[in-house]
């Protein structure tokens, strides 16, 4: 039953893909998928086009623009490359009962767990756990990420698009540094591993067609 | 304040000013996380839990080991709680006010309107009295039309500080949110009102915010609330409105939710609309004239007499409406508003039927 209720959700958050215009990119389905067996539907458009794409470096490739080959890797990217993780993330540590927090965050957060965790609603409205509908974009297209924020200089794009594409790596466990948003040569060796898994060309920069498989909307 | 995510989705939502918390399944997802709090990402943790969903706002709570749900992507009725401050102290009030200052829920509806993916079609605000939070309302609806273009904002209000016009200038003047302003009147003439709302002085003032709103060009969908008092009154009630409040975009009759202090007043709340129908259909037919658009929200249709069918309703959130025993075979139950979920505790706004296939037909 689950299975099929995914299916369908993943149906309506392609729909307005057809219809919406000017949409920059397009929903990441966010269904638990496995990414590599996955046989849900394939949206028609790439995460994106060359045009979102501010930071491709110098190679853009605006000779072979639509990169169709590639799109299939799409499909693949809202469940990250787990399958990719080098071992020595895999350390299974006894799992601690909250998440330490390096940083000076508001409160500490103790995690849930899963049997006694309840998750109340203020305005005294459960929240109805066995619900079976995953929630959708709203209908809306715009993608998760999209939705305009405070408005950033360029500098700043480019230090956040780095930082996103630095995460990816580094979960896929192809990249060991900071997260800082600097694409440093360590950075740009991550991208030419990633490339090279995915069949890209190994530019080592952010290309669109690298930052669709990564199922990361552009910074624009 | 936090989002969460799925672990697939991390790289894609991560942004500075945003708090994520991460659905992590497996130990490795968790090492994962921990491995990019090192990495100097100070804003992503981790949660195990089988009830929080994708896109989900929370709010942890560490000591009870729990976190609060605000909004969730997947519930077709959104609204933030803004305070639970009131200047009015209605006799159905289903949420009583409280006196303390909670000023802190303004930061919070701006932390959860910014840490929200995709803008919703309407957002409810709710309280309380909203108005009293002055400039923090504003500071909400200016968030709203930044972080949530498209969203439609419904905000209920008694409207009566709007009669001061340092209120209204500093909550409307320039305001780009599209707002509808959601406002009860209860009578017309100040000692029905006054009386229901517990508040000397209420009816004018609340006419005065009414004619402040409009000044603004705002939407106004007034709220009649139809206790006791108010259904004495209600035909001279819509010819009051079509008279003197022609501008009003709607007005909503509505059924009492049987709880709050409704529960104590309960002599001048618990009424059956059954009884009643001549007084609908007469106060209907008064805005139906004076040419108001007007709807029925929170009366079952078994409680309805039905010439007034198509303007009922299906009006009860989600999360609070149910159906009782005699609905299930009821062949109208999928265009029925249903019941609130504490009528158990409180009452019915009628005797429930079943209405048979050829009454809803004939």
């Amino acid at each position: 039953m689950s299975k099929f209720i995914r299916n369908i959700s993943l149906f309506v958050a392609g729909l307005p893909l057809l219809t919406t215009k000017s949409i920059s990119a397009v929903p990441s389905p966010t269904v638990d998928v496995q990414p590599l067996d996955s046989t849900g539907p394939i949206p028609l458009r790439p995460l994106n086009r060359e045009m979102d794409n501010l930071f491709a470096g110098h190679r853009s490739h605006s000779s072979h623009r639509s990169h169709s080959s590639h799109s299939s890797h799409y499909s693949g990217s809202g469940g990250g490359g787990s399958s990719y993780r080098a071992p020595a993330y895999v350390a299974p540590s006894p799992a601690p009962s909250y998440a330490p927090s390096p940083s000076p965050a508001p409160a500490p957060l103790y995690a849930p767990r899963p049997s006694g965790g309840t998750a109340t609603n203020q305005l005294n409205a459960p929240s109805t756990p066995g619900r079976s509908t995953q929630p959708l974009h709203n209908g809306t297209g715009t993608p998760p990420g999209a939705v305009p924020r405070e408005e950033l200089s360029n500098p700043e794009k480019l230090r956040l698009q780095v930082m996103r594409v630095q995460i990816k790596l580094r979960a896929l466990g192809l990249y060991d540094g900071q997260v800082d948003g600097v694409l440093n040569a360590e950075t740009r060796q991550g991208l030419r591993y990633f490339q090279d898994l995915k069949g890209l060309q190994k530019t080592g920069t952010m290309t669109t067609p690298t930052l669709n498989a990564m199922g990361i909307p552009a910074v624009n | 304040m936090h989002r969460v995510v799925s672990y697939a989705n991390v790289a894609a939502e991560w942004f500075p000013e945003l708090r994520l918390l991460v659905l992590a399944r497996s130990a490795d997802e968790r090492a994962a996380i921990e491995d990019l709090q090192s990495a100097g990402l100070p804003n992503v943790r981790w949660v195990e839990s089988s009830v929080l969903q994708d896109g989900d706002i929370v709010v942890p709570r560490s000591v009870k080991d729990e976190a609060v749900v605000l909004l969730r992507e997947s519930d077709t009725h959104h609204a933030l709680f803004m305070t639970n401050r009131c200047n009015s102290y209605c006799l159905m009030c289903s949420q009583p006010p409280t006196p303390a200052d909670d000023s802190w829920l303004v930061d919070e509806a701006v932390d959860a309107i910014r840490h929200l993916r995709s803008p919703p079609l309407l957002l409810g605000l709710t309280g309380g009295e909203p108005l009293l939070l002055g400039v923090g309302l504003r500071r909400v609806l200016d968030a709203v039309s930044k972080y949530l273009p498209g969203t439609q904002v419904e905000i209920l209000t008694n409207g009566r500080l709007f009669s001061d016009w340092r209120v209204a200038a500093q909550i409307l003047t320039g305001l780009s949110t599209p707002v509808r302003w959601l406002v009860p009147l209860y009578g017309h003439a100040d000692f029905v009102h006054d009386f229901v709302v517990q508040a000397p002085g209420a009816f004018d003032e609340t006419l005065a915010g009414l004619m402040a709103l409009q000044a603004q060009r705002q939407q106004i969908q007034l709220r009649i609330v139809l206790i006791e008092p108010v259904l004495q009154v209600l035909p001279e009630l819509a010819s009051f409105i079509g008279r003197n409040l022609p501008f009003v975009r709607e007005v909503a009759l509505m059924g009492c939710e049987p709880i709050g202090f409704a529960l104590a007043n309960r002599e001048l709340c618990e009424v059956d609309l059954a009884q009643w129908s001549d007084t609908l259909e007469l106060a209907a037919r008064q805005l139906r004239r004076h040419d108001i658009p007007h709807l029925l929200m929170n009366a079952p249709l078994c409680s309805l007499p039905k010439a007034l069918w198509p303007i009922a309703q299906r009006s009860i959130s989600d999360w609070k409406n149910v159906y009782a025993a005699e609905c299930e075979a009821c062949c109208v139950k999928a265009d029925c508003s249903g019941l609130f979920a504490w009528h158990e505790r409180g009452w019915k706004p009628a005797p429930l039927r079943t209405i048979e296939s050829a009454e809803a037909i004939a």
